[in-house]
């Protein structure tokens, strides 16, 4: 009796022990958490291209309205932008509305003789001097106080075109009747492309 | 008590906490984004002209023959020259010239003989000797207008009157002996 008493306690034990260990080695353990964080910012970015036409000639006649350029120019506006915007504007400007253009002689085209009809982006162009720095709604990078431009692209922002783009195109015209007396000489100038986007 | 004071600063805290983190969010779009400008360069050139036209009277009830031929054309006299100009600096005068070139032509001499005593009946009669030389060609030229070039008329127009314009006609033939020549006008800027 005693024998199998032992027998048993032995066996019990065994059981007890394979249960156990058994079990132990079944269940997972799980280490702390540890935490990787992700940054990605989308910054805003607006941009211009002149993808056409960044150079163009004009051969002018003496007090004569019409003296188109040799070409078009195309620029493309894209931009990439946070909730909040709701307008993208382009304008065409030049420094010295009083001399768009000048043959370094004291002779000059102003602003007011230079048009770029726009299409493409939601504005019509005109001459050079339709928006004069400072005014309302003229963008501040359209300075210095003597600086005139047009708005030549006007796109509404929604949620459909956040991140977008836009293609206007220029064509040009010199009129040279407000100044009939312009000297024969060859007159050049830089008409500067420049978007926005507000508020 | 206290506790109440805790809570009310907590949530103060949080409010503001709150709204400087929708401040901060909403800071990119309270600037206004710009571009970087594009530039297109606008060449203009004007070029100097120097133009001249002949302005003409046409007969009326001339016209073109059931051929074709202008015959108001060959009838025309002209009265005065247009001289049109845009000119750069540095321009100081325009001058209108006109030149008769004289072909080398045979000329036939005679001498006048005189007779009588004036104021009593002088006379010239033909000599019955006569000569001949042939007369060389030549160019001669007069100045038929000249302007000062200002800023003023830089670019401007001038007519000339030609006075002395000999006027054809079909009812009076050109004799067969007859010089014909060409008078050339012609405009020069100066310098």
């Amino acid at each position: 009796m005693t024998n199998r008493a032992r027998i048993l306690s032995t066996i019990t034990l065994l059981a007890m022990a394979l249960v156990i260990a058994t079990t132990s080695a079944a269940a997972q353990l799980n280490s702390n958490v540890g935490t990787v964080t992700l940054n990605a910012t989308l910054p805003e970015s607006l941009t211009v291209s002149v993808t056409g036409g960044a150079v163009v000639n004009f051969t002018l006649a003496a007090n004569t309205a019409a003296n188109p350029g040799s070409t078009t120019s195309t620029i493309q506006t894209a931009w990439v932008l946070a909730p909040g915007r709701t307008k993208v504007t382009v304008w065409a400007w030049v420094a010295n509305g009083a001399s768009a253009l000048t043959d370094g002689a004291g002779d000059n085209i102003a602003a007011s003789q230079v048009t770029a009809t726009a299409a493409g982006s939601g504005s019509a162009g005109g001459a050079l001097n339709t928006s004069a720095s400072g005014g309302a709604g003229v963008p501040a990078f359209i300075t210095p106080a003597a600086a005139t431009g047009v708005q030549i692209g006007n796109v509404t922002i929604t949620g459909a075109n956040r991140a977008s783009s836009t293609t206007t195109t220029l064509t040009w015209n010199i009129n040279t009747t407000a100044t009939p007396q312009l000297p024969a000489a060859t007159y050049t100038g830089t008409v500067n492309i420049q978007a926005q986007a507000t508020p | 008590m206290d506790r109440a004071k805790m809570q009310g600063r907590a949530y103060v805290a949080t409010a503001l906490a709150m709204l400087a983190i929708l401040m901060a969010a909403a800071g990119p779009t309270a600037a206004q984004q710009k571009s970087k400008s594009g530039q297109i360069v606008l060449i203009a050139r004007m070029p100097e002209t120097l133009t001249l036209a002949l302005n003409r009277n046409v007969k009326s009830g001339i016209g073109a023959s059931s051929q074709g031929f202008d015959y108001a054309g060959l009838l025309a006299t002209a009265t005065s020259v247009t001289a049109s100009w845009v000119l750069a600096r540095g321009r100081s005068h325009i001058a209108t010239w006109s030149h008769i070139k004289h072909p080398a032509a045979p000329v036939t001499l005679a001498l006048a003989v005189p007779g009588g005593i004036e104021p009593y009946g002088e006379t010239f009669t033909d000599s019955p000797f006569r000569y001949s030389f042939s007369a060389r060609p030549s160019v001669s030229s007069r100045k038929l207008d000249i302007l000062n070039i200002a800023d003023s008329n830089r670019a401007a127009a001038s007519t000339v009157s030609l006075s002395d314009s000999i006027e054809t006609a079909a009812s009076a033939p050109v004799p067969e002996d007859a010089y014909l020549g060409t008078m050339k006008i012609q405009v020069q800027v100066v310098p």
